[in-house]
C-alpha cells in the first residue's frame, strides 16, 4: 500500500489526542530523568572533587562505561538483559533508570568541569579565612560554578529529552512510539512525522527558553 | 610577651628540581610591621604562601605563637589560619554574596562571633575604610580598589593575630593604590602584626619597622627602613631600590 | 554466563561488526562533507542564504536522531526514494552528524579573532586567501575535540540502525539472543549484551585516545619553545 503523499489535516486532527498522550509521556519521562541526573551529577563531582577513596574509581569507571556505550545497547542490556539475573522491571521505570544514569554521567562531567575551572584565588581567598572544606565547597564552590555551567546542563538535559526517543525500542508508549504505531497502523508517515518534528521542536525550545531564564536569575548579583 | 610571633628557621622549598627558598630565617615580634621586598623570582610570594600553609615546606621549621606549623594537616591549618588573616593580589571577594554577607560569613560559620556581633563588627569596619554605603552592593558593582579594601576587612573579621598582605596593590590601578595602602597602614599602625609583601617603595619607607629584603630564595637584607633606604648592605638591594624609583 | 555462544557465532559478530565499522566510517566521511559545506556556507555574509541553512541546520539537531533515522527510511517513499535499512541509517547519520558538524566548524571559524582577520587584510590578502591560510588553520585546533567527540556518538549511532533492520552489531546480538532463546530455552541477553557492550567500550575508548593524542600534537606546536 502506497503511503499518501499529500497532507491530510483532518487526519492529524483526530490523531492528536493521542500523540498528546505520547507528547506527555515523553515530558514526564524526560523531567523525571534530568532530576535524577542532576542528583547523579552533584554527587559524583563531589565525589571526583574529594578524590574518595574507591567511589572514585568507580565514579570514573561509570563515566568511561555510559560514554563510551551506545545508550541504546545500555537499555537494551538493562531491559533485556538484567532480568536474567533476577531483577525485573517494567519498561518504562528501566528506561528512566537507564536515561537517568546516562544523563548523571554527563552531568557529573559537566559540573567537573565548572569545579576545575573556578578561579585558585576564589577557593584560596576561602581558605585563608579558615572556613571548613566542606563548608567552602558547598557555600562557596558550588553556587558560584552552578553558575558557569548552567548551560551544559540544559544541553545534557536536552539530550536527555531527545534520547527518550530511543526508549520506543523497548515499548514505552512515549511520543516517538505512538507517531511511529500510528503510522504502522494507518500509514499516514507525512502527518505523523510532521507532528513528530514540530513536538519535539517545541519541547527543545520551551526547555532552552527556560535555561535562559535559570541562567538570567542566577547571575543577578554577578552583573555590574 | 618575648615569644616572637612568628619565627621560621632554615625553611627551604623546591618547584621540582628548581629550589625556590634556600634556607630562610626570619623572626616576627608582636606588633612589629615587617616589609618583604624583592624582584619576582626571588621567593617573596612562595614565602608568605608558605607561612599560610597554601604552598608545603620541604625543609625547615615555621613556629607560630609558640607551635609548630611547618607539616600540618589541612584540617589542623583551619585553625591556623583563623588566626593569620591574608589578603592576595587578587582580592577574591565572594561573586555571590553581597558584601556584608562576605564579611559575615567566616565568622559566622566557624562561630567566632554571633551574627548580630558580626554584622555590627561589619558595618563598623565598612565605617572605617569608608564603604559603609556599600554593605549591599555585590562585588561585581565594586571597583578593584573598593573590592581589596573589602577583602582585607574580610580578613579582619576573623581576628587575626597577624595580617599577611600578598602585594595587594599589585593588580590596581595607580589611583587607587594609595587608598589601599593607606587603608593597610590605618588598620595596621595600632599594634596588628602584619607582613607585607609590596614593592611600594614609599609605602614601605613610611610603615614598616623592619624590610626584609629577598633575592633568589634567600634573605640578603633584614633591617630598618632608614638604614636599607639609605645605606643598604648589598649590591642587589642597591640595584633594586634605585630601579624601582 | 555462556562463553560458548559468542565462540560459537564468532563468525556472525565479526561480519556484523565490520558492518558497524563501515557504517561508522561512511556517515563520518558524508557528514564531514556536508557540515564543511553547511558550515561554510552559514558563514557567508548573505542573511537569506545563512537564516536558510541555520533553519535547516536547527531542524536536523533538534530532533532525536532515532526519529530523523525513522524518517528517512519510512518516510524516504515520500520523495520517491527507497532505501534500504543500511542506506537510511548512513543517510540519517551523515545528515545529523553534518548538521551538528556544521556547528562545530561555524563556531570553530568564528572562533577566530576578527584582530586576526583585520590584520591579514591590511596586509593586503584577498578575502579567500586569508579564509584559506589564516583562518582555517587556527579555526581546526577547537573544532577537532569537538568534533571528535561527535565521531564518538556518530559511532555508537550506528546501533540505531538495527531499530530499522540494519543488520549491525546490536541488531546481530538481537538475532542470536533470539535464536538462542528460542532453540535452547535459557537466558542468553546478559552474555550477549556483555559482550558488545565490551566490544563497543573498545571501539570508543580507542576512539577517544586517538584523539587525545592528535590534540596533544596539535598543542605542541603552539606551546612557546
Amino acid at each position: 500500500m502506497n503511503t499518501t503523499s499529500h497532507f491530510d489535516w483532518s487526519y492529524l486532527a483526530t490523531a492528536l489526542p493521542l500523540l498528546l498522550v505520547g507528547l506527555r509521556m515523553t515530558v514526564v519521562v524526560a523531567l523525571s530523568c534530568i532530576f535524577f541526573s542532576l542528583i547523579l551529577g552533584y554527587i559524583g563531582s563531589a565525589i571526583l572533587y574529594f578524590e574518595i577513596p574507591f567511589a572514585y574509581r568507580c565514579v570514573r569507571g561509570y563515566i568511561a562505561l555510559i560514554r563510551n556505550t551506545p545508550l541504546l545497547v545500555q537499555i537494551f542490556f538493562f531491559y533485556f538483559g538484567l532480568p536474567e539475573i533476577g531483577i525485573r522491571v517494567d519498561a518504562t521505570l528501566s528506561g528512566i533508570i537507564v536515561l537517568s544514569l546516562w544523563g548523571g554521567a554527563y552531568q557529573t562531567e559537566n559540573l567537573r568541569g565548572a569545579l576545575l575551572s573556578l578561579p585558585r584565588a576564589l577557593i584560596e581567598g576561602a581558605r585563608s579565612l579558615g572556613i571548613h572544606p566542606l563548608r567552602i565547597y558547598i557555600s562557596v564552590m558550588l553556587p558560584v560554578a552552578t553558575r558557569t555551567v548552567v548551560p551544559a546542563l540544559m544541553n545534557t538535559s536536552v539530550s536527555i529529552t531527545k534520547n527518550s526517543a530511543l526508549l520506543t525500542a523497548i515499548g514505552v508508549p512515549e511520543f516517538t512510539y505512538v507517531a511511529m504505531d500510528n503510522i504502522a497502523s494507518t500509514y499516514r508517515s507525512l502527518e505523523n512525522f510532521f507532528a513528530l518534528f514540530v513536538g519535539y521542536l517545541t519541547v527543545v525550545l520551551a526547555m532552552s527558553a527556560v535555561a535562559n531564564l535559570v541562567e538570567h536569575s542566577l547571575g543577578r548579583g554577578f552583573r555590574k | 610577651m618575648d615569644t616572637p610571633v612568628l619565627e621560621v628557621k632554615a625553611l627551604k622549598k623546591r618547584y621540582g628540581s628548581l629550589e625556590v627558598l634556600k634556607g630562610i630565617d626570619m623572626s616576627v615580634s608582636a606588633c612589629e610591621r615587617i616589609v618583604v621586598m624583592g624582584s619576582s623570582g626571588s621567593g617573596k610570594s612562595s614565602f608568605i604562601r608558605c607561612l599560610n600553609g597554601l604552598e608545603k615546606t620541604d625543609e625547615g621549621t615555621i613556629h607560630f605563637l609558640g607551635d609548630s606549623i611547618e607539616s600540618l594537616g589541612e584540617s589542623s591549618w583551619r585553625r591556623v589560619r583563623q588566626k593569620m588573616g591574608m589578603v592576595f593580589q587578587n582580592y577574591s571577594l565572594f561573586p555571590h554574596f553581597n558584601v556584608l554577607k562576605n564579611l559575615m560569613f567566616a565568622p559566622i560559620r566557624e562561630r567566632v562571633m554571633s551574627a548580630s556581633e558580626a554584622e555590627r563588627k561589619a558595618l563598623g569596619w565598612l565605617d572605617r575604610v569608608g564603604l559603609r554605603d556599600k554593605a549591599q552592593a555585590y562585588p561585581a558593582q565594586l571597583s578593584g580598589g573598593q573590592q581589596q579594601r573589602v577583602a582585607i576587612v574580610r580578613s579582619m573579621m576573623m581576628q587575626p593575630d597577624v595580617m599577611l598582605f600578598d602585594e595587594p596593590t599589585s593588580a590596581l590601578d595607580p589611583e587607587t593604590v594609595g587608598e589601599v595602602l593607606s587603608i593597610i597602614d590605618d588598620l595596621t599602625a595600632d599594634g596588628l602584626t602584619s607582613i607585607v609583601v609590596t614593592h611600594e617603595m614609599g609605602f614601605a619607607r613610611r610603615c614598616a619597622d623592619r624590610i626584609v629584603f629577598m633575592d633568589e630564595g634567600r634573605i640578603i637584607e633584614d633591617c630598618p627602613p632608614e638604614q636599607f633606604f639609605t645605606a643598604p648592605a648589598t649590591d642587589r638591594a642597591r640595584r633594586f631600590i634605585s630601579s624601582h624609583k | 554466563m555462556n562463553i560458548q555462544l559468542i565462540y560459537a557465532n564468532a563468525g556472525f559478530f565479526t561480519k556484523a561488526a565490520l558492518l558497524t565499522l563501515a557504517m561508522f566510517a561512511a556517515s563520518v566521511a558524508l557528514a564531514t562533507l556536508i557540515a564543511v559545506i553547511f558550515g561554510g556556507l552559514a558563514t557567508i555574509k548573505n542573511s537569506a542564504v545563512r537564516t536558510a541553512f541555520r533553519i535547516v541546520i536547527e531542524f536536523l539537531r533538534d530532533v532525536p536522531l532515532i526519529v530523523n533515522v525513522f524518517f528517512v527510511f519510512f518516510g524516504a517513499p515520500i520523495f520517491g526514494l527507497q532505501l534500504g535499512p543500511i542506506e537510511a541509517t548512513v543517510v540519517s547519520l551523515a545528515l545529523w552528524g553534518g548538521a551538528n558538524g556544521a556547528e562545530i566548524v561555524r563556531g570553530g571559524i568564528n572562533a577566530v579573532s576578527a584582530h586576526q582577520i583585520e590584520s591579514a587584510r591590511a596586509l593586503g590578502l584577498s578575502r579567500l586567501c586569508v579564509f584559506a591560510f589564516i583562518v582555517v588553520p587556527q579555526a581546526v585546533r577547537p573544532i577537532i575535540p569537538a568534533y571528535a567527540g561527535l565521531c564518538t556518538v556518530l559511532l555508537q549511532s550506528t546501533s540505531l540502525g538495527a531499530l530499522v533492520g540494519a543488520p549491525e552489531l546490536l541488531k546481530s546480538a538481537q538475532i542470536i539472543i533470539e535464536r538462542a532463546a528460542y532453540f535452547q530455552g535459557g537466558m542468553p541477553g546478559m552474555t550477549v549484551y556483555t559482550f558488545i557492550l565490551v566490544l563497543y567500550f573498545a571501539a570508543g575508548s580507542t576512539l577517544t585516545r586517538l584523539t587525545r593524542s592528535l590534540e596533544r600534537r596539535l598543542n605542541r606546536s603552539t606551546q612557546p619553545s
